[in-house]
């Protein structure tokens, strides 16, 4: 059975493929995803305004990635569809470049305006699509260490295979 | 001799620069068994800076002074040198370094909906606002809000919750004031002459 996905994980996905793939087609987009080829030709046009350098080869037919990274967004005409946008630009940078370990130290460094909770949020959303976010404890004695929680951090391990994803279909 | 990177697409192949010539390390085989995609150029990078060199004779036709470069179309190719401009291949500014994104004889095709297609306009993007250029690359719009969209020889352009239509090459058709139906609706006259798919049935039934 399908599993359901949100948009914000089938966008996700999308850029995944697009990030880790020399180009996509559409077939493989719906083959890997759920969604009409309305809903990826809408979704394309939300990555591209949100600062996705896709552009669409006719003589390969397929989606490639101009450049590696993202380009500056366009403004979108209401607050909430900057914060939605805003949002989808985070995960991405994550995807991106998200160490393997020490991920919570390096998130505040990168966005020190976003709370904890917000980034335990994120690193949640990450695991969901197979970006495995973990928080895991040192294994000593806090006692001994004079401390009174025992401390810990967040390691990333990060898809093993291209199409390794959770929300993906199966083939 | 130095060393330098050949970049195509995804792929980088390493190479050596000896004063005029680039000589890739690697035969550029991935592109040459797919001869219709060989481009006469390829982006090539020395010390962090870029250039374009012909494929077929390796002569570097654009020197290494940008910050990223992006293939020609034409005589012409979008550079970055702080921004983003235009510049031929003659070394004459075609248009001034100031854009954060820029897309050079393109725009997103609305019939398909797909984010970019071959277009005599071109678009680009500063402090989060699209311009739209004609063939000169004089800005006609400074402030739209998507990318503007091609239907057939036109483009729907949007700037907040209002649209208008400009021709495929940048000239404008009307003003941005119209709902977005009213403009689709005047594209679609432009394109075909019809005022919209139902009158043209009611046209059928009732002659």
């Amino acid at each position: 059975m399908e599993q359901a996905i949100s948009k914000l994980q089938r966008l996700l996905g999308e850029y995944h493929l697009l990030r880790n793939c020399q180009e996509v087609s559409l077939k493989e987009l719906t083959d890997c995803l759920p969604g009409s080829r309305k809903t990826f030709s809408r979704d394309l046009k939300l990555l591209r305004q949100a600062g996705v350098p896709i552009v669409y080869e006719a003589q390969r037919n397929a989606f490639l990635l101009k450049r590696e990274g993202l380009i500056p967004a366009v403004q979108p005409d209401s607050p909430a569809q900057a914060r939605v946008q805003n949002h989808l630009r985070r995960l991405m940078y994550l995807m991106d470049n998200l160490p393997l370990e020490n991920c919570g130290v390096w998130y505040r460094e990168q966005f020190p305006e976003v709370s904890r909770r917000t980034m335990q949020r994120d690193f949640a959303l990450l695991c969901s699509i197979g970006y495995r976010v973990k928080y895991e404890t040192e294994e000593f004695n806090c006692h001994d260490a004079g401390m009174d929680q025992p401390t810990g951090q967040y390691y990333c391990d990060r898809p093993m295979g291209t199409y390794e994803l959770p929300i993906f279909k199966e083939i | 001799m130095e060393a330098c990177s050949i970049y195509g697409g995804n792929r980088i192949i390493s190479g050596l620069f000896d004063g005029d010539r680039v000589l890739p390390q690697q035969p550029l085989a991935w592109y040459q068994c797919l001869p219709d995609l060989l481009s006469d150029y390829f982006p090539v990078e020395k010390g962090g800076r870029w250039g374009l060199m012909e494929t077929k004779s390796g002569r570097l036709a654009v020197s290494f002074r940008y910050e990223a470069v992006e293939l020609p179309d034409g005589d012409l190719f979008a550079a970055k040198d702080e921004g983003w401009g235009v510049m031929d291949l003659e070394g004459r500014m075609r248009l001034p370094f100031r854009y954060d994104a820029l897309e050079l004889h393109a725009c997103a095709d609305g019939e398909t909906g797909w984010p970019l297609t071959a277009a005599d306009c071109s678009c680009a993007l500063r402090e989060g606002k699209i311009t739209l250029l004609n063939q000169e690359f004089c800005p006609v719009w400074e402030d739209l809000t998507a990318w503007p969209e091609r239907y057939g020889r036109y483009l729907l352009v949007r700037c907040g919750n209002v649209f208008g239509v400009a021709a495929q090459d940048g000239r404008p058709i009307s003003n941005i004031t119209f709902q977005e139906a009213e403009a689709r609706n005047l594209i679609h006259i432009l394109n075909h002459g019809i005022t919209n798919v139902k009158e043209e049935k009611s046209c059928v039934q009732n002659p």
